[in-house]
C-alpha cells in the first residue's frame, strides 16, 4: 500500500520505512491455502463478533495475551462489529489485489527505502518466510536507494523491537536531510 | 499509568475521504522535523503505532490514522475498498500535501 502510494504520488513521499512488508511477488500468498485461510479467520471473527462473545473474550482474556496497554485499546478500535466488518472488506479487497497483481515490481521513486525483515520463522511457515525474506531483496534491490535490515524478531517487529522501527524512521529522515 | 491516545499520537482530527466519509486521524505536529506517516497493515488500526509513535514524534511531527471502520471512522460503502485506495484517498488531507514526509508500513 504504502509502496502503491509513493509509487503513485512521488512528489508527496521523500522516504518509506517497510516494516515486514508483503507483497504480490511472494508465492505463497497466491496459493489457494492463504485465501482459504484468511477466509476462514474473517468467518470465524465475524461470527465472534455477532455473538457477543468476541468482546466477552477481549474484555476476560485480552489483557493476558496482549500487552496490557493494548487490550482496552483493542476493543475500541479493532474488535468493534464495524471493525470486524471492516477486516473481512479489506481482506476481500487484498486477495482481489492479489488476483488481480501485476506480476512486474512497482517501480518506486528514488528515495530512500527500508525494509525490516524479521529473522525469527514461524513455526508452521518457514517456506513462507523464506520467500518473503527473498521479496525484500528483490524490493530494496530494484529501489534505488534501497537498504535492508534484519531484525531479531517475529513479524510483529513493531510490538517487539519497536526501537528497530524508531531507528529505521531516524536514518531514513537523516538520509533525506543530507 | 496508562498513556490515552492523544498523549500517545497528538490531537484527533477527522478528514473527508474522496467519497465524504469521515476518516479519524490523529497528529503530532513538530517544528523540527518531517512529518511521518504511519499506515497499519491488515487488520489493525491505531494502536498499532503505540510502541513507538511516541518515540518518532520526538524528533518528526507523526499522523496515524484509521481506515474506513476501525475506531471512529466511517465504514466504507458498497464494494470492499482495496487498502492501497483507501491511503491515496488520504492524500486531500491539507498537512499531507504540504509538508514533507515520510510514510512507513507494516503489513499483516
Amino acid at each position: 500500500m504504502a509502496q502503491v502510494l509513493a509509487a503513485r504520488e512521488p512528489t508527496k513521499v521523500s522516504g518509506l520505512i517497510l516494516v515486514e512488508p508483503t507483497a504480490f511477488d511472494i508465492a505463497a500468498l497466491h496459493a489457494r491455502g492463504y485465501a482459504t485461510l484468511l477466509h476462514v479467520y474473517d468467518v470465524a471473527l465475524r461470527a465472534l463478533s455477532a455473538t457477543g462473545i468476541l468482546r466477552w473474550y477481549a474484555g476476560r482474556f485480552a489483557e493476558r495475551v496482549l500487552p496490557p496497554a493494548y487490550a482496552a485499546e483493542a476493543m475500541n478500535y479493532e474488535l468493534t462489529p464495524a471493525a470486524v466488518r471492516a477486516r473481512t472488506a479489506e481482506s476481500r479487497g487484498w486477495l482481489q489485489s492479489l488476483a488481480d497483481s501485476d506480476p512486474d515490481p512497482i517501480h518506486l521513486p528514488t528515495i530512500p527505502v527500508t525494509v525490516l525483515t524479521a529473522t525469527r520463522a514461524p513455526r508452521f511457515a518457514v517456506n513462507t518466510h523464506r520467500q518473503v525474506g527473498a521479496s525484500h531483496l528483490r524490493l530494496t534491490d530494484t529501489a534505488v536507494q534501497g537498504r535492508r535490515i534484519e531484525v531479531d524478531a517475529g513479524h510483529n517487529i513493531h510490538l517487539t523491537n519497536p526501537q528497530a522501527v524508531v531507528s529505521a524512521v531516524a536514518d531514513v529522515i537523516e538520509i533525506c536531510s543530507q | 499509568m496508562r498513556m490515552g491516545a492523544e498523549e500517545l499520537f497528538g490531537r484527533e482530527r477527522f478528514a473527508r475521504t474522496r467519497d465524504g466519509r469521515a476518516l479519524q486521524y490523529m497528529i503530532a505536529e513538530s517544528r523540527v522535523g518531517p512529518v511521518v506517516v504511519f499506515e497499519s497493515g491488515l487488520g489493525g488500526a491505531i494502536r498499532s503505532g503505540r510502541s513507538f509513535n511516541p518515540s518518532v514524534s520526538e524528533f518528526a511531527g507523526t499522523v496515524v490514522h484509521n481506515r474506513a471502520g476501525y475506531g471512529r471512522s466511517d465504514p466504507a460503502k458498497g464494494a470492499p475498498p482495496s487498502t492501497a485506495w483507501q491511503t491515496i484517498s488520504l492524500t486531500s488531507w491539507p498537512t499531507y500535501q504540504c509538508l514533507n514526509h515520510m510514510l512507513t508500513g507494516s503489513s499483516w
